[in-house]
């Protein structure tokens, strides 16, 4: 992710005719009619609050509308087929790739009206959602049942189990636990003729093709989701929690595989590198020993026998791995206190420089040590600070790039640190994205993985959620993301198109 | 192009629902396999892909069976990474096959299929084969991190990745779980393992009412931790004793203290002393616990509160047509699979029309894994919602518009 304020956004500049005036001015209208005048956003000032997410690109969308219900979605879908505009669906706009950026001037849905818990099954450990509830409030929400929903972004404060569902979206407890494509039953969604229909169910088996399991992680591109049905987990009886510091990342490293060849998997295996230690101290003054080039977070929980017997072998592990310092928490207070800098570091890393651009790749395990050590070489290569704040237990590595924003040199070499570091795990056998999505930011580097043919069967895919009837535009939803730009079939996708520019790839490249 | 057998015995080996195909392929590389397809699809050729020949029953009847490909002579590959504890495995390679590999290093794949000396990885993937034990480990689609298929004009695609985490594209394959072989031919499969449990026990009890049983795994369900299995079954279709198999597993020290509380709660409830088995004595077990078979099976899929309500309801149905019936049941996971004995197909199709009147398909759903042929042209046996048809037949109609990938066999007769 890069934050850096782009000023020079054509859109921003970009005057309509009066005939396109005209025009908006009647969608607006009809939308109004729909979700009420307060519910729609079409001036512009008001517009720039919509044109970005956590990613590099912005785009103005041509107007936000806010419904309040599903039948509500579906009218405004409608609508938006009679004014021919594509159509992108924006949760809490906290994704790191780009996914709820409004290219092509498309109508912005904003999802965050729809936050009701809707149903709490406790027997049956289910609730439907809307999409707009915001990830943590669910857990709250049922916390004195002594329940929780598993899938926990390290973002849960602020984004919507919509936004989590269209990117599949991961956390730190998902190692052991799966990401959301684990915890989503079903989904109600609306598709591109406006009609509103239900995919998976209550129960864990359905017949037909698994249309659940192909709809979450489209980024946005098959329709708009408008109720979930997520399956709820027990709070477990016990967790412990210890923090251990190393004088290697290659110490740090082989903890984490002699832990799960232990026949482990712990509840979380998070690890931070110096550069991040560094960037907390003074925000959070940890106080992690002198010398520690990483520090690893792991977490136990499950039955309070067997958690007190694992914890005690993971300890043993780091201590055979040099550790010169184990911290254990017992209980809430302390583990929120181990957890503080973890959750806090990207924040933190504000300290050491302005902007950060935040990698997701993912390696094998066993080949961490090896692309932590090549992250380093290009970091000297390109002259870049790049620390290393991750979910070690699943090889999800995310390099934090750190630059100045504000100088273009230092923003191009972020870029290209970035995109040599996706080509290194691609390398390693792993993949361009663990749990932010593709959206703009990796679009280009599909093919490291993909080719056309691939690539052709994905796009079969949409055309089946999205052409409702054979004349609707493939890219209705959310244009011009995931894939690249320049395939085979440009020409069905309307790639060329001139309006198409992730502003933030074409200002910087 | 590979040379195709005709011998008629032969022939009839490759028969589903009475149709015999006019050969049988046995391409030996990824390439014969491809032309093969390519050729298929240029003629219009129907064709059905044969993993271990277990699960080929389950389906409505072929249209346009040709060609039946058995992927056996396939080049066969395991490539296991302990480290990361990942496998990917070709499709014709056999799931007992690839255990017994995975066991070397203590790992195993989270679900598990019968049968398993002859289920291959693409049939049990193409059917979804519904497991015992997933209860608290899911099913083949929460395992399944990337594939790799042969597309209808011969073309290798791959979706997801190698890792054990990977948002890159849209999740293709997992339309193949469970996609019965209508939109390609599965070529391999990448799964998440997991470790072999330190300690592994299984307690059975018996019940002579629904209501005690039904409180009493409720109370099980919500305790901290979900028995790894949880299945009610009555033993055999002549017996209306209810029995409750639980299968618990983790570290030593774990696994007692579940069996304690466990034990506590049946002795408060005046249970007869349960039977509790472990190591070899308890694999037996769990292997033959499914044995009866039948010549009508369905499987209903429901919600862990509704697992009884739904059973009571079909007994009810079953005994008013004097048919008996044996239903095993993954409670947690809500899979209730049931056989029912010496029912003619009169009897057959009125037990079938009463459940599916109470299908609600939010809830529950409803397939005929095996039935005479004649039934398959009275039911779609998938029960498919009519909602959902039309993004199905968009789907089949992008991959497989010429028919050929076990053509008219899926839901909605796809
Ligand atoms: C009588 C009987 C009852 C059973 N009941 C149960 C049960 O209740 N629960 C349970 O879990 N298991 C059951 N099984 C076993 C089951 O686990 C299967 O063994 C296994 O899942 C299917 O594997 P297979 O290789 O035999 O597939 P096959 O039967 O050969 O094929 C199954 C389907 O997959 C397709 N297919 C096969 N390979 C491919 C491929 N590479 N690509 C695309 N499509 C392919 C076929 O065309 C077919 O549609 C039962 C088996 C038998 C014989
Ligand atoms: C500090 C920070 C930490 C983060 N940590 C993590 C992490 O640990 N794990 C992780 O996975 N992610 C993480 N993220 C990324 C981000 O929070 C997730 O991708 C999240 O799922 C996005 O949710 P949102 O509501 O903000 O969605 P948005 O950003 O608004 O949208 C994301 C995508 O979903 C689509 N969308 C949204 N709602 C709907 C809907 N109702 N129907 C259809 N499509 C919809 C949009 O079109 C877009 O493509 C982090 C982000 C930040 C800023």
């Amino acid at each position: 992710m890069i934050i850096i304020s782009l000023n020079s956004d054509k859109n921003k500049e970009k005057t309509y005719s009066w005939l396109v005036m005209l025009k908006i001015k009647s969608l607006v209208e009809e939308l109004a009619h729909v979700v009420g005048a307060d519910n729609v956003v079409w001036e512009k000032e008001d517009l720039i609050v919509y044109e970005y997410d956590g990613s590099i690109d912005r785009s103005l969308p041509l107007a936000v509308v806010l419904p309040g219900s599903a039948a509500e979605v579906s009218k405004c879908v409608k609508i938006s087929n009679k004014y021919n505009c594509s159509i992108v669906a924006r949760g809490a706009g906290t994704g790191l790739s780009g996914g709820a950026v409004p290219l092509k001037q498309s109508l912005v849905i904003c999802l965050t009206r729809l936050k009701r818990i809707i149903e709490v099954d406790e027997k049956n450990r289910l609730s439907v959602v809307e999409p707009g509830v915001v990830n943590i409030k669910l857990s709250d929400a049922i916390k004195d049942k002594g329940l929780f929903y598993a899938p926990d972004p390290s973002s849960q404060k602020a984004c919507t189990i919509g936004g989590n569902v269209s990117e599949n979206a991961g956390g730190p407890h998902c190692f052991s636990l799966g990401v959301t494509t684990n915890h989503v039953l079903g989904m109600e969604i609306v598709l591109s003729n406006g009609e509103i229909t239900w995919i998976g169910a209550k129960s864990r088996s359905y017949t037909g093709y698994d249309l659940r399991g192909a709809f979450i992680g489209s980024e946005g591109t098959f329709g708009i989701i408008t109720k979930i049905i997520v399956r709820l987990m027990k709070i477990p009886e016990s967790v412990s929690t210890i923090l251990a510091a190393f004088k290697s990342m290659d110490d740090a490293s082989n903890t984490v595989s002699e832990v799960i060849s232990a026949g482990m998997i712990p509840a979380a295996l998070e690890m931070m590198d110096r550069i991040t230690i560094e960037a907390c101290e003074p925000v959070y003054n940890p106080k992690y020993p002198k010398g520690s080039e990483a520090v690893l977070l792991i977490e136990i929980d499950g039955i309070t026998e067997s958690v007190k017997e694992e914890i005690d072998i993971v300890k043993k592990i780091c201590t055979q791995n040099n550790s010169i310092e184990i911290r254990q928490a017992n209980n809430e207070s302390d583990r929120v206190k181990l957890w503080e800098t973890r959750k806090g570091a990207i924040g933190a890393y504000g300290t050491i420089a302005p902007t950060y651009y935040l990698v997701d790749g993912v390696v094998p395990r066993t080949k961490l040590t090896e692309v932590l050590r090549e992250v380093k070489n290009i970091g000297r290569k390109l002259e870049v600070t790049i620390g290393n704040v991750f979910h070690a237990g699943d090889g999800n590595i995310h390099p934090a790039i750190l630059f100045d924003g504000r100088k273009k040199t230092e923003v191009n070499q972020a870029i290209r640190a970035g995109g040599e570091i996706l080509e290194v795990c691609v390398k390693a056998g792993g993949a361009l994205s663990g749990e932010h999505g593709i959206g703009t930011e990796k679009q280009d580097y599909m093919r490291l993985v993909f080719n056309e043919e691939d690539l052709r069967a994905m796009k079969k895919l949409r055309a089946a959620f999205v052409q409702t009837d054979k004349n609707v535009d493939v890219e209705k939803f959310n244009p011009y993301k995931i894939f690249p730009r320049g395939s085979n079939d440009d020409e069905i996708y309307k790639l060329n198109d001139p309006e198409f520019y992730p502003t933030g790839g074409e200002e910087w490249a | 192009m590979c040379n195709g057998t005709n011998i008629n015995n032969e022939l009839l080996k490759f028969a589903v629902d009475g149709i015999t195909p006019k050969v049988i392929e046995h391409p030996s590389s990824i390439r014969e396999l491809s032309e093969l397809l390519l050729h298929c699809n240029q003629e219009n050729t129907g064709m059905i892909p044969f993993g271990g020949k277990t699960r080929i029953h389950i389906g409505n009847t072929p249209l346009n069976y040709s060609v039946a490909v058995n992927l056996e002579k396939l080049p066969k590959y395991i490539n296991h990474e302990p480290g990361d504890m990942t496998v990917v495995a070709s499709s014709n390679v056999i799931v007992r096959e690839l255990s017994e590999q995975l066991k070397i290093y203590d790992q195993k794949l989270p679900f598990e299929v019968e049968q398993s000396s002859y289920a291959t990885i693409g049939g049990s993937v193409a059917s979804d084969a519904e497991g015992r034990p997933q209860s608290s480990n899911g099913g083949i689609r929460d395992w399944i991190i990337g594939m790799e298929n042969l597309t209808n004009t011969g073309q290798i695609t791959k979706s997801g990745g190698r890792v054990v985490k990977n948002v890159q594209g849209y999740d293709l394959h997992k339309l193949h779980i469970g996609g019965f072989g209508s939109l390609g031919v599965i070529k391999d499969c990448a799964f998440k393992l997991q470790p072999i449990a330190e300690q592994t026990e299984s307690i059975i009890t018996t019940f002579d009412d629904f209501d005690t049983v039904s409180s009493l795994y409720m109370q099980i369900f919500n305790f901290h931790f979900v028995p790894e299995s949880m299945v009610l079954s009555n033993k055999t279709s002549d017996e209306n004793t209810i029995r409750l198999s639980l299968r618990l597993c983790g570290r030593k020290v774990g696994v007692e203290r579940q069996k304690k509380e466990i034990l506590n709660l049946f002795g408060e409830n005046h249970l007869i002393e349960p039977h509790i088995i472990s190591n070899d004595d308890q694999i037996n077990y769990w292997d033959t616990l499914p044995t009866q078979k039948s010549e009508l099976k369905i499987k209903i899929s429901t919600t862990p509160l509704n697992i009884v309500p739904t059973i009571k309801f079909v007994k009810s149905v079953a005994d008013s047509k004097s048919v008996k019936m044996r239903y095993l049941s993954d409670f947690a996971f809500g899979n209730i699979m049931i056989d029912f004995f010496d029912c003619n197909n009169e009897s057959a199709i009125s037990i079938i029309d009463e459940i599916n009147s109470q299908i609600n398909n939010l809830l529950q759903a409803l397939v005929i894994q095996k039935c005479d042929t004649t039934l398959k042209n009275h039911f779609d046996v998938f029960f498919l919602e009519d909602s959902n048809k039309p993004v199905m037949l968009r789907i089949k109609n992008q991959y497989d518009p010429n028919r050929i990938f076990n053509a008219g066999r899926f839901a909605g007769r796809l």
